[in-house]
């Protein structure tokens, strides 16, 4: 991935002046408002109110959390005018009966612990005065919103013909602004959460001021406990009235107030009953029996499932990963893998897997359960033994491709961070390896630098011979995600025969070298090898040079140089130059030539493929079975063989053109081996040297690949027929464009449909070029 | 310690980091002005002492990212990509930023505060409130995921 290139476009986005004037107007006049609660632990469990008459039903049953402050703006009544009780009004505190406490016992008889309970319980006592003062702070709007609630004023005259100096309709019903509530849960997601909240439900209706038990009977503080899901606080159990505030109301003109004292205060009082309760005798959830043999067992059968352990030996661990209490750690003998595994939700989930070092023999461990949110990866450890003293492991995720394994990054065991890790090293990750115990310094796994790494991997490199087979394997991988960025940090040295040598000093003993067949092709070829010195090649005085030309030379495929230039003149375009295969750029283009110039075989072999395909235009394969290569001849005018016919070198097999995407008259050749594609030029016998531009000033050279991109590119983003005709006459300012044509399932598409999934032709330059792709 | 910044100055200095990391995260610039606006406002009213410029800049980027967090959850943005290419100036930068937002969003942060703003593994992890292991996995999904986006970009052919 080009992270220079991500760097550089996101540090592109610079904030809109307009923005930032904004933003600190806002900021300073105080216009800005907090958008949501301001602590990520602290959280507001708004509930929809549909009815004041609701209101009462819910609130005797417990959960009827009414939360808004006094409205202090836009005209609405301003605190003082509310504050009028004091805390002499209180005139009974009924607390918490057993009978409150059997209503939440159900939840915890489902299976939920009293430890988790407790837990919940002792993280809001941990709640400063401060972060719950900070609620009143919230923005009304925002609960207003979240309660679903519009509060309108209304003509006083229209509430039972008495006249309230604040009166307003809800969309459930009458209320009165003094609404007073708050309600704060503990707890992340999946967690237990107690919840606690204050309320008052000064309802504007006269009868019910009539009623001082009813009244008496809504204000308070209720505690209930529930599990938050999806951001969501979901009750479990609790809700009736676990603390109990009566008040005295006060009708002072025509408005009744209460005080409702539901500060820290109020709330620590009912938390710490609460957990009188929990911690005393009183049956509150069901013991919290921990992770269990059975719990144990139940890894062990997960283990077995998903993985290749052949014997596991298991123990249970108190001990802290992340935070958590609880885990169960399962160590392999074989591989001494370690899972550890925690119980959430009364299950066991494996939530890491770490390698130890001291490992033997190289072996996998295959593992399905590893999960990074809703991610799961297939996950496996290697380790490598070269049976010397060195023994090192290394963790290592890989996924499966065809029954190959690569390996796709490597996992901490707390100390090395993959991207500090240069591209070729985690390319043949296996190969290196180190001793966890050397590198964890004072115990604190700190991540380490590159040049740390690169020391360490000195260190503890794993003195592996290079033999010839290992050169092949090596070089038999895809080394197409290398590229010369990747050694940047090496001193490269040509020696000769497109081979370079690459060498890296770390502190004079040892010197990393990696070879290649560069230039336009960094990629292939490139391997890397350790040589030690028993192998009888002394690295510094040439040896290894020397081993490599001849390796080369001896090794290199039957297939280089094999293929005859498939034209007659032209040369390799500056935009038709191999990029290992990147951006669907399968080979490399011969351009310079004119639209029907004699397209050659390039070597004896039966046409495999002879028609039209999409982007390529007319397409001809040859399989070659002598040099076990396939090569292949893209975007013809015409083509004069056809599927199964034997062809010689020189035979004339195709005209040049410009079809399917082309970026002008061009003989695209590409090269496969086993079906992937590879760098056409080692393979092409020479490479006449030509005028990649077209006689143009490089400077002044026009990518002819611009234009037909920029059309592709228009017609792909734009939604419908209509837009995109649109578009492209925006684009095309020199009228170069004669025509596009849509079908779908070969029949024409004129209306203004989508254009998504529609076939396109677009023919330019007076029809004397096309191209044609699936939208 | 340092006393904190003016809102001017502190706009001026944190207020495209700040957007760039919102926009990517929300995917459009009016949540995103939201997400920014409520980070300052944090910033003037609750901020702590900070021990230095670094310690400001990453307690801001975690109040927005966290801000980000709750836009997404209340709000569920859209993501525009009109508006987050014509925030870039370049073309080439334009495709970049389409292929990135084609990444699920925990994904295209962690590689803006890794790989644009250059934190950490860990300071990413503190940031985002996961483990190092968890990021480094998003990370190595998110590069991918990127790779595949911006590379179906290019066309098959010559």
């Amino acid at each position: 991935m080009d992270e220079q290139l991500l760097k550089r476009s996101v540090q592109s986005i610079e904030m809109p002046e307009d923005m930032k004037d904004r933003i600190i107007e806002n900021c300073r006049s105080g216009e800005a408002k907090p958008l949501f609660t301001p602590k990520k632990r602290l959280v507001y469990m708004p509930m929809a109110v549909t009815a004041c008459v609701c209101v009462l039903v819910v609130a005797l049953a417990g959960v009827g959390i009414w939360q808004m402050k006094t409205l202090s703006e836009g005209g609405s009544p301003t605190e003082g005018t509310h504050d009028i009780g004091t805390q002499e009004d209180v005139i009974n505190v009924i607390p918490i009966s057993d009978e409150d406490l059997d209503t939440m016992v159900p939840a915890y008889k489902s299976g939920y612990y009293r430890s988790e309970i407790v837990d919940a319980i002792d993280n809001l006592v941990k709640m400063t005065e401060a972060e719950i003062n900070e609620y009143y702070g919230i923005d009304t709007a925002y609960l207003l919103s979240g309660l679903n609630i519009k509060l309108t004023p209304i003509d006083p005259a229209e509430v039972d013909g008495i006249t309230y100096p604040y009166v307003f309709r809800t969309d459930g019903g009458w209320g009165e602004t003094y609404y007073d509530t708050n309600a704060f849960t503990y707890g992340e997601e999946g967690e237990i959460c107690v919840y606690i909240s204050k309320f008052a439900v000064p309802y504007s209706i006269p009868k019910l001021w009539s009623d001082k038990e009813q009244l008496s009977t809504i204000s308070g503080v209720t505690a209930a406990v529930g599990r938050r899901e999806d951001g969501d606080w979901q009750k479990l159990g609790g809700g009736k009235y676990q603390y109990r505030v009566e008040f005295e109301r006060k009708l002072e003109q025509d408005t009744l107030y209460f005080n409702v004292w539901c500060d820290y205060d109020m709330i620590s009082k009912v938390v710490s009953e609460i957990k009188y309760k929990c911690d005393s005798s009183y049956s509150w959830g069901v013991p919290d029996p921990g992770i269990t043999d059975a719990d144990v067992d139940e890894c062990l059968k997960l283990i077995a499932q998903n993985s290749d352990f052949t014997a596991v030996d298991s123990d249970i661990y108190d001990i802290d990963f992340d935070g958590s209490d609880e885990v169960l750690v399962l160590a392999d003998v074989p591989f001494r893998a370690i899972c550890v595994f925690e119980k959430e939700n009364g299950k066991m989930v494996q939530t890491d897997t770490f390698g130890m070092g001291s490992l033997s023999g190289v072996e996998t461990l295959k593992l399905h359960t590893y999960s990074d949110d809703d991610e799961k990866y297939p996950f496996f450890i290697f380790h490598y033994d070269n049976g010397g003293a060195m023994k090192c492991d290394v963790v290592a995720a890989i996924k499966p491709a065809d029954g190959s394994y690569t390996v796709e990054y490597l996992l901490s065991f707390g100390t090395l961070t993959y991207t500090d890790i240069p591209e070729p090293f985690t390319k043949e990750f296996y190969r290196i390896g180190w001793n966890k115990t050397d590198i964890a310094m004072d115990g604190d796994y700190n991540d380490i630098s590159k040049e740390e790494f690169l020391e360490l991997y000195a260190k503890y490199r794993v003195y592996e011979p290079l033999t010839l087979e290992k050169l092949r394997e090596i070089c038999s991988g895809d080394p197409s995600t290398l590229s010369w960025s990747d050694f940047e940090q090496f001193e490269c040295r040509e020696i000769g025969s497109g081979l370079y040598i690459l060498e890296y000093n770390i502190d004079g003993t040892y010197t990393l070298l990696i070879g290649g067949v560069p230039e336009d092709e960094p990629g292939y070829m490139i391997f890397f090898a350790l040589m030690a010195e028993e192998q009888g090649i002394d690295i510094r005085e040439g040896g290894l040079e020397d081993y490599l030309k001849r390796y080369i030379s001896e090794n290199a495929p039957a297939a280089y140089g094999s293929l005859i230039w498939p034209t007659d003149g032209g040369c390799i375009g500056e935009w038709g130059h191999w990029d290992g295969g990147y951006y669907g750029h399968t080979g490399i283009d011969i351009s310079g030539i004119e639209t029907g110039a004699p397209v050659y075989a390039g070597a004896d072999g039966v046409v495999a493929y002879a028609g039209w395909k999409a982007n390529l235009g007319y397409y001809v394969e040859i399989y070659h079975p002598d040099l076990g290569i396939t090569s292949c001849y893209a975007h013809n005018s015409v083509i004069y063989v056809s599927e199964g016919q034997q062809v010689t070198q020189g035979e004339r097999i195709a005209g040049a053109g410009s079809t399917g995407v082309a970026y002008g008259t061009c003989v695209h050749i590409a090269v496969k081996v086993n079906g992937e594609n590879v760098n056409p030029r080692k393979y092409l016998s020479h490479i006449p040297e030509g005028d990649p531009y077209g006689g143009k000033d490089k400077e002044t050279y026009q990518d002819p690949a611009e234009f037909v991109f920029g059309i592709q590119h228009i017609i792909q983003e734009s939604a419908t027929v209509e837009k995109m005709y649109k578009a492209l006459a925006e684009f095309d300012t020199e009228g170069r464009i004669d025509k596009v044509l849509l079908s779908f399932d070969g029949k024409p598409v004129t209306d203004g449909r989508i254009v998504q999934g529609l076939y396109c032709e677009v023919y330019y330059d007076n029809e004397a070029s096309w191209f044609s792709f699936n939208i | 310690m340092q006393s904190p910044l003016g809102i001017s100055a502190a706009a001026e200095e944190y207020g495209s980091m700040l957007y760039r990391i919102c926009l990517v995260s929300l995917g459009n610039a009016a949540d995103a002005e939201d997400a920014v606006q409520d980070a300052f406002l944090k910033y003037i009213q609750k901020a702590p002492a900070f021990e230095s410029g670094e310690h400001e800049k990453a307690w801001l980027i975690r109040v927005a990212v966290n801000t980000c967090k709750d836009i997404i959850k209340h709000r569920r943005p859209q993501v525009d990509i009109d508006t987050v290419q014509q925030s870039v100036p370049e073309q080439e930068s334009g495709e970049v930023m389409a292929a990135l937002m084609t990444l699920p969003e925990k994904f295209r942060t962690v590689l803006v505060l890794h790989c644009v703003e250059g934190y950490s593994v860990a300071e990413t992890a503190k940031m985002i409130n996961k483990s190092p292991s968890a990021v480094k996995m998003r990370l190595q999904k998110a590069r991918k995921l990127f790779e595949e986006a911006y590379g179906t970009n290019g066309t098959e052919g010559g």
